[in-house]
C-alpha cells in the first residue's frame, strides 16, 4: 500500500452515527457542556477535596494538642499524626499546582509528559502513604481514646500500647512484602490489584516506565 | 465565554470540523460503545478551552491538539481500568459488520497497535498535515516527526501485508 493509499483509506472512513449523535447532543446542550467537567477538572476537584479534608484533620489535631498541652504523650501523638498529614498535604498541594498548570491546548508531547510526571508523583505518594499508614494506628488509638475522655496508656497499659506499636510495624512490613511477593498472584484485577500494585510500588514503577518511554519519544534516534 | 455569538461561532466551527472528532475517536477508542463518551469529553474540553483559542490560527490545528490530548488521557484511563480495550479478534466482527471495506478496517487495526503518541503522529499524517504542522501540534521537532512517520509507515505496511497474507490464506483454505 503506497502513501496515497493510506490516506485514501483513511479519508474513506465512514461517519459513525452514534458519534455524530454525541456531537449533536453536545451542540444542542451547550448549557450542559458548560456545566460538565473534563476528567482533568474532576481530578482537580478530587484532589482539592483530599487537601481540604487533610487540613481539617490537621486543624482538629492542632485543637486537640492545644487542649491537652500539659500531656506530653497526647501532644506527641497529635504532633506525629499532624506532621504526617502536613507532609502528605504539602506533596498533594504540589501535585494540585502542577494539575492546575495543565492545559489541553498545550502541544501533545508536553501535556502528556506533564500528566505522566504528575501520575508518577501521585503513585509514589500513594505507595508511601499505604506503606506507612499502619504505623499511624497506635498514636491514633491514643488520640481517639483521649477524645472520648479516656487515657489509653492508663487504661490499656504501656505494654498493650507497645505491643500495638510493634504489631503495626510488623503489619506494615508484612503487607509491603506480601504485596511485592504475592500481589500479582492473588489479585488479577479490580481494586485489590490496584491496592497491591500501589503498596508494592509496582504502580510507581509502571508510571516511571511510562514517563521514561515518553522521554524516549522525544529522541529522534 | 458565555455570549450568544461565541456559542454560535463555536457551534459552527465544531460542526465544520466534526470529522476530526470522529477520526480521533476511531483511532483511540476501539470499543464502539465508548466512542460517544470520548467525543462528548472532547467537546467539553474544546468548549472549556475555547476562550483561549486564537482566531488568527487555524481552528483545526487547535482542535486536533485538544482532541488528541483528551483522547490519549481517555485511552490511558480506560486502559488502566481494563475497559475500552477490545481484543483485535473481538473488534474485527464489529468492523466487518460496518460498511467499511477491508482495507480501512485493516488500517484501523494496524493503527490500534501503535503507541498513543505514535497514533497522534499517524492520524495527523493521514489527515494530510505536513511535518511542520504535525511537529507544532505534537510538540516535537520536524525532523523527529518526519523520521518517526517514515518508520511507522514501513511498520504499518509490513503489518498490513502480513494481515492481507493471513486473510488470503484463510480465504484459500476455505475454498
Amino acid at each position: 500500500m503506497e502513501r496515497d493509499d493510506f490516506r485514501e483509506a483513511w479519508a474513506s472512513l465512514q461517519p459513525d452515527a452514534a458519534m455524530q449523535e454525541a456531537i449533536e447532543r453536545a451542540l444542542s446542550r451547550q448549557a450542559g457542556i458548560k456545566a460538565a467537567h473534563t476528567a482533568l477538572q474532576r481530578d482537580r476537584g478530587q484532589l482539592s477535596l483530599e487537601v481540604a479534608l487533610n487540613y481539617a484533620a490537621v486543624i482538629a489535631l492542632g485543637a486537640f494538642a492545644v487542649h491537652h498541652a500539659m500531656h506530653v504523650t497526647y501532644m506527641l501523638c497529635a504532633a506525629l499524626l499532624g506532621s504526617g498529614l502536613l507532609a502528605v498535604n504539602l506533596e498533594l498541594l504540589r501535585i494540585a499546582m502542577a494539575l492546575r498548570r495543565l492545559d489541553y491546548g498545550q502541544p501533545v508531547f508536553a501535556l502528556q509528559s506533564s500528566i505522566e510526571a504528575i501520575r508518577t508523583r501521585r503513585a509514589r505518594l500513594t505507595a508511601i502513604i499505604l506503606a506507612l499508614a499502619p504505623l499511624a494506628w497506635t498514636p491514633l488509638l491514643v488520640v481517639a481514646v483521649a477524645i472520648f475522655g479516656g487515657d489509653a496508656i492508663a487504661t490499656l497499659g504501656t505494654a498493650y500500647i507497645a505491643a500495638n506499636a510493634a504489631f503495626s510495624l510488623a503489619f506494615a512490613l508484612a503487607a509491603w512484602l506480601g504485596a511485592r511477593r504475592f500481589g500479582r498472584h492473588v489479585a488479577h484485577s479490580g481494586w485489590l490489584r490496584g491496592l497491591t500494585d500501589a503498596l508494592s510500588g509496582q504502580a510507581y514503577r509502571e508510571a516511571l516506565e511510562r514517563l521514561t518511554s515518553l522521554e524516549r519519544f522525544r529522541d529522534v534516534a | 465565554m458565555s455570549s450568544q455569538s461565541d456559542r454560535a461561532a463555536f457551534t459552527q466551527l465544531l460542526q465544520q470540523h466534526a470529522a476530526i472528532l470522529q477520526k480521533v475517536a476511531r483511532a483511540y477508542c476501539p470499543a464502539p460503545d465508548q466512542r460517544p463518551d470520548l467525543v462528548q469529553e472532547i467537546a467539553v474540553a474544546l468548549w472549556r478551552s475555547y476562550g483561549r483559542y486564537d482566531p488568527s490560527r487555524p481552528f483545526s490545528t487547535w482542535m486536533y491538539r485538544i482532541a488528541l490530548n483528551v483522547a490519549i488521557s481517555f485511552f490511558r484511563r480506560e486502559s488502566r481500568h481494563g475497559a475500552g480495550l477490545v481484543e483485535l479478534d473481538e473488534a474485527a466482527p464489529l468492523r466487518s459488520a460496518s460498511t467499511e471495506n477491508a482495507r480501512v478496517a485493516t488500517l484501523l487495526e494496524c493503527i490500534e497497535e501503535l503507541q498513543p503518541l505514535e497514533k497522534a503522529l499517524m492520524v495527523l499524517h493521514l489527515d494530510g498535515y505536513n511535518y511542520a504542522e504535525i511537529a507544532e501540534i505534537v510538540g516535537i521537532t520536524q525532523t523527529n516527526a518526519a523520521t518517526k512517520i517514515s518508520r511507522m509507515r514501513k511498520r504499518l505496511r509490513a503489518m498490513m501485508d502480513a494481515r492481507f497474507r493471513t486473510q488470503g490464506e484463510r480465504t484459500d483454505g476455505t475454498r
